[in-house]
């Protein structure tokens, strides 16, 4: 076992570095799997919008518009400063502002018919338009009873109390089988792939490199022990390090989300998990193959990010997979975190897709097929340059 | 001697061809995916017209007229509506075919697919529709039933055009939030700068390198030779983001706004800060390359992660719990200069940042070369 007990060493000698990665990324995991839930939803979920009403009038009307906002939206109270509203817009945190201009009440009286309020959003938005409509609706409402002759105390209460009685829409369901447990615990394995990625090609790879050296490699050569041992030794040295990787995001999961993690689907999510490591010890060795030149750590921290960041985002990882065109879809098929996020979705019941057992196992297959792909490639391109 | 630095320092960083290889790579490799996963998604956030079903009956007459006119084919097509019975309407529904079904009588009720979750805000819209409808025929009841002779006035309002509200703009930049993944790229990669800054500092430490052992036995001052190393680095990291940001912005036409010259400044400054931190945290401690290139590494992919990078909505949570942290996260400070420049006509903003990303680099710079400065070693 002289290679694994090499290969443990040299692990043990960059352990700070390794301990500094897999702190950070834990931590980015939490913040992201914590906030995921706003970031994933902000477009198409929520039915409760974020808008920020600047009330100018401060009469009885305005106040019962703002109360009728406030009573189906989130309120949210800012500056009335054009550059803040704007940067919450542009990161959409407000969906909506809404200015009640002064006379406002006096227009709803004076039976007008323009130049009540104003709005700022996302141009052709759903969302705005979704809020451009509850806004004229209640002024047409209060105008209408207005103009039917109540006054506009009764015309607040009388609109106040259609909206309030209201018909709840019925939500039909079609399929018995749905995702069970917390669905937090879906966006905890969202960005595993991303994580996964980065923590073996920055923490790995410059491992296996060192036995890639030309002069270490020339010892090892003539040493008296098999290839087939040497390639174990070295194997089981990966697998350690990656499966204790993993290991410790399990954890690391189960000290957040408690039982959670053992229950309902979350298990098979721990195996998707699992096949998805098995991917990028499969890269990371392909990697390893290459001479990356002087600055290795430079280049290979490059090389992570340009890997991890392009297909998260390909596959879906940080931007939802519903929200991703066609195209990109199309394509991003040949990527292994498409499968993954794909199966993770369904799992957490975060698409629209139904939970098919026949789904999963087919992501699985899939992602597995694309792990001893790499394994394949990994296993020419030493040949290749062994030969070189 | 200056000079004699800043030239041998280009030369060997330009002979290192993987180095230089990568670095330009980078940013131009992953904007290309970036560029690619966003086409098409700004279409997403926008309204289309939305498929209903309508189960109605003979009496349904205003609903039915109602629907008609929203349905009429146009560009500002509401509904796209499908008469059908009961049956037909759940099995539409079912295949996901439609967003809901609109159910005729008083009240109007609406139903939509429990599994449709994505489509909430389009199932939304249409509950807002219904509710509208709702009230409207409760108004023009409750008037017929109080003041009948009103009705008439009522329903004339009804049909006059409004302008309730008005859609106002609080400026003419871009609102496209995907954009701000790119101007993360560009601080990223201006961070990423700071790796070629430690290698300044390892090349002039004698217990990190042997250069840096060899540099310490000449006469130079220090200060000087390190200076003319990392104006040249500058200059170097600063045309490789101005390479990305041409390929960026007239290739892949992401759409940064028209200010090139303040953005080729956003850049420069940017690059500035990265190479002193790196300078920085190169000379600090007695640490091994290997760990001072994790904390560099993990730093810097932090402080994207906090600006936005991954998730575009984070800077603005940031900004809710700790707001402080903006002010110094460098890229932050990189990434709002650039979105300063395509959203707003000022410049108090941008100027402000690259102020306070300046006063960084210099202090990091001037901390760095005060640690090295008089090191002196018994034995190496």
């Amino acid at each position: 076992m002289q290679l694994f007990k090499a290969f443990c060493k040299i692990g043990k000698r960059r352990i700070t570095t390794i301990g500094i990665y897999f702190v950070i990324y834990a931590v980015i995991t939490i913040i992201l799997s914590v906030t995921a839930k706003d970031n994933l939803n902000v477009n198409f979920q929520s039915k409760e919008l974020s808008v920020c009403v600047i009330d100018e009038d401060n009469s009885k009307a305005s106040k019962a518009l703002t109360s009728y906002l406030g009573s189906i939206h989130h309120l949210v109270d800012l500056e009335n400063d054009p550059e803040v509203l704007q940067e919450h817009l542009y990161y959409r945190d407000i969906n909506y502002v809404l200015t009640i201009s002064k006379g406002f009440e006096e227009k709803l009286l004076a039976g007008e018919k323009e130049g009540f309020v104003t709005n700022v959003k996302v141009p052709g938005s759903s969302a705005g338009y979704f809020a451009d409509q509850q806004v004229t609706e209640y002024i047409q409402a209060l105008q209408l009873y207005l103009t039917g002759g109540f006054s506009i105390d009764e015309a607040i209460e009388k609109v106040s109390a259609s909206f309030a009685n209201a018909g709840e829409v019925e939500a039909v369901v079609f399929e018995k089988e749905t995702a069970e447990g917390r669905k937090e615990v879906f966006y905890f394995y969202q960005y595993l792939p991303y994580i996964f990625i980065l923590l073996l090609f920055a923490g790995l790879a410059p491992i296996i490199m060192i036995f890639q050296e030309k002069d270490m490699q020339n010892r090892i050569n003539c040493s008296a022990q098999k290839l087939l041992s040497r390639n174990l030794e070295l194997a089981l040295g990966c697998g350690a390090y990656s499966i204790g990787m993993w290991f410790l995001f399990m954890i690391l999961g189960t000290l957040v989300y408690r039982g959670s993690m053992f229950t309902g689907n979350a298990l098979y999510a721990m195996l998707n998990s699992f096949v998805f490591l098995l991917i990028s010890i499969a890269m990371t060795l392909f990697l390893s193959c290459f001479d990356l030149g002087v600055n290795v750590m430079n280049v290979v921290n490059i090389v992570a990010n340009l890997f991890g960041l392009g297909m998260s985002f390909l596959g879906g990882v940080f931007v939802p997979q519903n929200m991703l065109s066609d195209k990109v879809l199309a394509f991003s098929r040949f990527l292994p975190t498409y499968w993954y996020v794909r199966a993770n979705n369904m799992l957490a019941g975060f698409s629209s897709e139904s939970f098919d057992m026949h789904l999963y196992w087919n992501a699985i297959g899939i992602q597995l097929l694309f792990a001893l792909t790499a394994f394949a490639l990994t296993l020419v391109a030493s040949k290749l340059k062994r030969q070189a | 001697m200056f000079w004699h630095a800043f030239y041998y320092y280009l030369k060997s960083t330009l002979r290192q061809k993987e180095n230089l290889c990568w670095t330009l790579l980078f940013p131009i490799a992953l904007g290309t995916m970036f560029f690619v996963a966003f086409s098409g998604l700004s279409d997403e956030e926008s309204l289309h017209t939305i498929p209903v079903a309508a189960v109605v009956k003979e009496e349904d007459i205003a609903l039915k007229s109602v629907l008609d006119t929203l349905g009429e084919a146009g560009e500002d097509q509401f509904l796209e509506v499908t008469y059908a019975s009961e049956e037909e309407a759940l099995d539409l529904l079912q295949n996901k075919e439609i967003i809901g079904i609109l159910h005729g009588g008083s009240p109007v009720t609406l139903s939509v697919n429990a599994q449709m979750d994505n489509m909430q805000m389009e199932q939304s819209i249409l509950s807002a529709f219904v509710d509208q409808y709702n009230a409207i025929f409760d108004g023009i009841k409750n008037v017929a039933m109080t003041n009948p002779e009103k009705v008439e006035a009522v329903i004339r309002g009804l049909s006059e055009e409004t302008d309730y509200n008005k859609e106002i703009t609080y400026t003419d930049g871009t609102m496209d939030e995907m954009v701000s993944y790119f101007f993360n790229l560009i601080a990223m990669t201006c961070l990423y700068a700071s790796m070629t800054g430690l290698k300044i500092a390892i090349r002039n430490q004698a217990n990190l390198s042997a250069l840096g052992a060899r540099r310490t036995l000449s006469p130079t001052h220090r200060l000087i030779s390190i200076l003319g190393e990392i104006t040249a680095c500058i200059l170097f990291q600063t045309v490789i983001v101005w390479i990305s940001l041409f390929y960026l912005g007239v290739i892949l036409k992401v759409n940064f706004g028209s200010q090139t010259g303040y953005m080729m400044l956003a850049s420069l400054v940017g690059c500035m800060f990265g190479i002193s931190f790196g300078f920085f945290v190169g000379c600090i401690g007695k640490m091994e390359e290997a760990i001072k290139v994790g904390i560099l590494m993990v730093l810097t992919m932090f402080n994207c992660f906090l600006s936005g990078l991954m998730v575009h909505s984070m800077r603005i949570q940031v900004e809710k719990i700790c707001p402080w942290y903006n002010k110094i996260n460098p890229a932050a400070l990189i990434s709002d200069s650039f979105y300063a420049l395509s959203v707003f006509q000022s410049h108090d903003r941008y100027f402000g940042n690259l102020a306070t990303l300046f006063a960084m680099a210099v202090c990091l710079c001037v901390a760095g070369f005060f640690i090295v400065r008089r090191e002196k070693y018994a034995t190496l």
